[in-house]
């Protein structure tokens, strides 16, 4: 009851305050300033991924009579899906490529990465709903509580509540009830505008999948709320006065969301440095000429074709021979392919497991990869389209290769192909993993940010239930 | 009088820990920065240079096979020395103070393989090996120090200047004394906003050092821009300071005014200029890319026919040579030139947007810093673009020179071959844009100082009422 009353009396100050209320339209403003940009971010990026995808196919097509094998070489592309999520948290989709080239040969990387247009500035500060979600709204919630026991005690209120025999239990459930009021209020709005963004401007996407995420989304920012809520309640319950409550807390948002995010990037890179893009191709050239170079290899492939046919020489084979190699060093290229796009991920893993590690010291850097991973945006989704892409490359060549060796069997070299072919091939449709089967890869994230709230929730409980006001009192 | 209150602000420093802690982070924070700066550009450049070493070797190997056949040596198959194959590396190595400002050179192409066999779209070769998740975290840049860190360590050293002084009374003592009200806030902050100072110049000045063949006027550049910023920040903290009565009031507008100036406008305006300008779709690019290069291929043998039709002299070739070569050569010449017109859309998009922030950069001195300085560094988008565009000339230039003899299923000779220019040459000949720091500079001067001016008059006519 106490409590209650505690409670009630901090939202109606928060209420009649003409600052909470600027604070709360500033913040509403820039959300919705953010979510147009964004949304209309999005909406370009999916209608040139689909306007692109129609050209491919219609160049594909219209290609006319070729080689199976040239065909082959000019391929398609596969155009990654945006996900309708990106609209509030675009990750790191303008980092990874939209595109990959789907051609015989090579494993190619996705290409045309949006950041490289988006302007010079985009490298320091991004206006985007997660950006605000994730800086300025802890800001905001330690100016709505830096002063909820520093400014009673420096006020004398709180000797006046300690006096009447109330308890210093009813009273942190009082100040801690207000805090949820001031979480739920920014919450609540912001989080209907990003449904809203989400779900109805975008059709098509797997509904079931997306309020998983959004839910999973918006509770993993609720309790990244709160981790702020509580220290903002910790640190004014241990500060002497409103001044020295606020600069502790600019100092903790400073240093947990500004600096150590890229502290932990820049660690993490230091120690596992990137990858040399010119080496990763040397690697893939080598991959790509190492059938070339395997004698014992082409001549186990001669052999397995003649003995499947009972034939002695190449001659006599009933297939053409050369669409019969060229598959052959395919699937001698592939694995070597894997293995150089697995040792590039051992290095991506080996980074983020250094930022897994420091996100325990501060949540933005476990809720920014988080966020990220719910809104489908970050690297285990570019990987798992890039993987998609690859399999379907290696379909579409087989197609090539087998049709030569099949089809092109008196004409040799001069055979072609024409749309009959090209129509057999299917186009690629992505689709964003259902986040259920990814769960595994987040697990110490979500670790991070529970352990941090609940070291969040001890620390604010601890430091308002041994206010030593009352000795003063006494 | 002035003199004993900046000593006694000093002492009164000495003795705080907050304040003391504040400088030993932005010490940490300065020289971490450039350090961290320093290790990505070592590398960066290590592996550019890995790069060059690479593919000049394979230029080296193409120039001996031939010269073997120029002098009568059997040729090792048909496909030796072809002028299709000649691989030249051109490489964007940016300014020699990279490492102070990073800016867009960590996601932009930085090497690029020039060959006849490649066109202006495919001569950049896949480069997107990065992590993108370490790329979207970002990285601590003395830009980033200077611009984002600095103003808000300025901010937490002097937000409560008077406040506190005022809260407990001590300030009407001290205006008993013959001082003004501004004297005494400007005294004070110069002693508290005076040891960062020294910091931030201490730690550019060795950023500076260390960098090679950094020119005095860069360099003065760098000094007096971060100067400038600084004083912007002091005056804005002299103004606000002086007019608030509490110290939460007055950090709350402070950190207000940081978010606005540092975050919140220079998001906004780099926003606003790619919604009102976006860049062209680079899938669009793709799309007109294939469809020039599918119709080419269809057209090879009228194109070939075309040309020898103009070309009667060049008839005469090696067969053994594929035909693939020249229709390669035919169909890149088709795809630059359908795709021309979308290049240069990318061109004027990304220059009208610069040239639109150049307007709405006078709304923050955060933006005005961070464009300046990574222009500065040449790792901006223009700096990249020029570069792009060089090495585009100097695929035409080789491509104009080994023309004919492509066409023709012939060799080069070596003699010609050694008359292509290094892309040094190149990149050294291009003229490079004259980046103007003077109204930036000023800018930010006479705003410092017009801060400064209008908060003394508006204490001293407190004073005097």
């Amino acid at each position: 009851m106490i409590s209650e009353i505690i409670s009630s009396k901090e939202q109606t100050i928060m209420g009649r305050n003409r600052f909470t209320t600027i604070i709360y339209l500033v913040t509403l403003v820039i959300m919705l300033v953010a979510i147009f940009l964004s949304w209309q971010r999005t909406d370009t990026l999916e209608r040139e991924r689909a306007s692109a995808a129609t050209n491919d196919h219609e160049v594909w097509i219209n290609q006319g009579e070729r080689n199976p094998h040239s065909a082959a070489h000019f391929s398609r592309y596969a155009f990654k899906p945006i996900p309708a999520m990106s609209t509030f948290e675009p990750g790191a989709i303008d980092y990874s490529g939209l595109a990959v080239w789907m051609e015989a040969h090579r494993r190619n990387p996705a290409v045309f990465r949006y950041a490289e247009g988006a302007g010079d500035l985009s490298n320091y500060v991004s206006l985007t709903p997660a950006w605000i979600m994730q800086v300025i709204l802890p800001l905001v919630i330690i100016l709505l509580l830096f002063s909820s026991y520093a400014g009673e005690r420096e006020d004398g209120t709180l000797k006046q509540l300690l006096s009447h025999g109330i308890s210093l239990k009813s009273i942190f459930q009082g100040k801690l009830s207000a805090a949820f009021y001031v979480v739920l209020k920014l919450l609540i709005p912001l989080s209907f505008i990003i449904i809203v963004a989400t779900i109805f401007f975008q059709a098509g996407s797997a509904q079931v999948d997306q309020l998983l995420r959004l839910t999973i989304l918006l509770s993993v920012y609720a309790l990244y709320f709160m981790i702020f809520a509580f220290i903002a309640i910790g640190v004014s319950a241990k500060s002497t006065s409103r001044r020295s409550a606020a600069i502790t807390l600019f100092t903790i948002w400073f240093v947990l969301i500004v600096v150590a995010p890229r502290f932990a990037n820049d660690a993490a890179t230091f120690v596992v440095p990137q990858p040399k893009g010119f080496e990763v191709e040397r690697s893939l050239s080598e991959a790509r000429a190492a059938y070339s170079k395997d004698d014992n290899y082409q001549e186990i492939s001669r052999q397995e074709i003649l003995d499947k046919y009972g034939v002695s020489s190449i001659n006599d084979l009933p297939i053409n021979y050369r669409g019969y190699i060229l598959q052959r060093s395919e699937e001698h290229a592939d694995p070597l392919y894997d293995e150089v796009y697995d040792d590039l991920k051992e290095v991506y893993e080996r980074q983020e497991i250094i930022l897994e590690g420091l996100s325990f010291l501060s949540p933005t850097t476990a809720l920014k990869k988080l966020s990220a991973g719910l809104a489908g945006t970050d690297r285990i989704h570019h990987e798992a389209f890039s993987w998609e892409a690859e399999l379907h490359r290696r379909s579409i060549i087989k197609q090539m290769n087998d049709d030569l060796m099949l089809n092109g069997v008196d004409t040799g070299n001069t055979y072609t192909a024409g749309v009959e072919l090209w129509n057999q091939i299917t186009e690629y449709r992505g689709e964003a993993p259902r986040f259920l089967s990814l769960i595994s890869y987040y697990i110490s994230m979500f670790a991070a940010l529970i352990t941090l709230t609940i070291l969040a929730f001890l620390f604010a409980r601890r430091t308002t239930l041994s206010i030593d006001d009352l000795e003063a009192i006494s | 009088m002035n003199k004993a209150l900046f000593l006694y602000e000093l002492l009164r420093m000495r003795r705080s820990l907050a304040t003391k802690s504040l400088l030993i982070f932005a010490i940490i924070a300065g020289f971490y920065s450039i350090w961290s700066g320093l290790a990505w550009q070592e590398s960066n450049y290590a592996s550019l240079i890995q790069y060059e070493e690479q593919l000049q070797e394979h230029a080296a190997k193409w120039r001996a096979d031939l010269v073997a056949i120029e002098n009568g040596e059997s040729e090792s198959s048909p496909y030796s020395a072809r002028p299709m194959d000649i691989q030249l590396p051109a490489v964007h190595k940016t300014g020699s103070l990279s490492h102070l400002a990073i800016g867009m050179n960590e996601i932009l192409p930085k090497r690029i393989m020039i060959s006849p066999r490649r066109n202006g779209m495919s001569m950049v070769e896949p480069y997107e090996y990065d992590n993108p998740m370490t790329l979207l975290f970002g990285r601590m840049d003395f830009v980033f120090f200077v611009t984002i860190i600095m103003p808000l360590l300025l901010i937490a050293l002097n937000f409560d200047v008077i406040a506190s002084d005022r809260a407990r009374g001590l300030y009407k003592m001290l205006l008993s004394n013959p001082l003004t009200e501004s004297s005494i806030i400007m005294n004070r902050m110069l002693a508290r906003s005076g040891l960062l100072l020294v910091i931030v110049m201490v730690a550019l000045i060795y950023g500076l050092m260390v960098a090679e063949n950094v020119s005095i006027t860069a360099a003065t550049a760098w000094i007096i821009l971060v100067g400038a910023y600084f004083l912007f920040w002091f005056g804005l903290i002299f103004l606000l300071v002086g007019r608030s009565k509490k110290g939460v009031s007055s950090l709350s507008k402070l950190v207000s005014f940081w978010l606005l100036f540092v975050l919140i406008i220079p998001a906004a305006s780099n926003s606003i200029s790619t919604y009102l300008f976006p860049q062209p779709s680079k899938l669009e690019l793709l799309s007109d890319a294939r469809f020039a290069s599918s119709e080419a291929t269809k057209r090879t043998a009228e194109l070939t026919q075309n040309f020898l039709e103009d070309h009667p002299e060049l008839t005469i070739g090696d067969d053994q040579v594929p035909g693939y070569y020249r229709a390669l050569f035919l169909s890149n010449s088709v795809v630059e030139n359908n795709t021309q017109p979308i290049v240069q859309a990318f061109a004027d998009s990304m220059h009208d947007r610069e040239d639109m922030l150049d307007v709405l950069q006078y709304l923050s001195p955060t933006t005005i810093m961070q464009r300046s300085l990574i222009a500065l560094a040449q790792t901006d988008s223009r700096s990249h673009a020029l570069f792009m565009q060089a090495a585009g000339q100097y695929l035409d230039k080789i491509n104009e020179t080994v023309e004919d003899q492509v066409l023709s299923r012939n060799r080069i000779t070596v003699s010609t071959f050694d008359q292509i220019p290094m892309f040094g040459d190149i990149w050294m000949a291009t003229a490079k844009p004259k980046i103007s720091i003077i109204g930036p500079f000023l800018f930010m001067l006479i705003f410092g100082l017009l801060l400064i001016g209008s908060s003394k008059m508006k204490l001293v006519s407190d004073s005097g009422e």
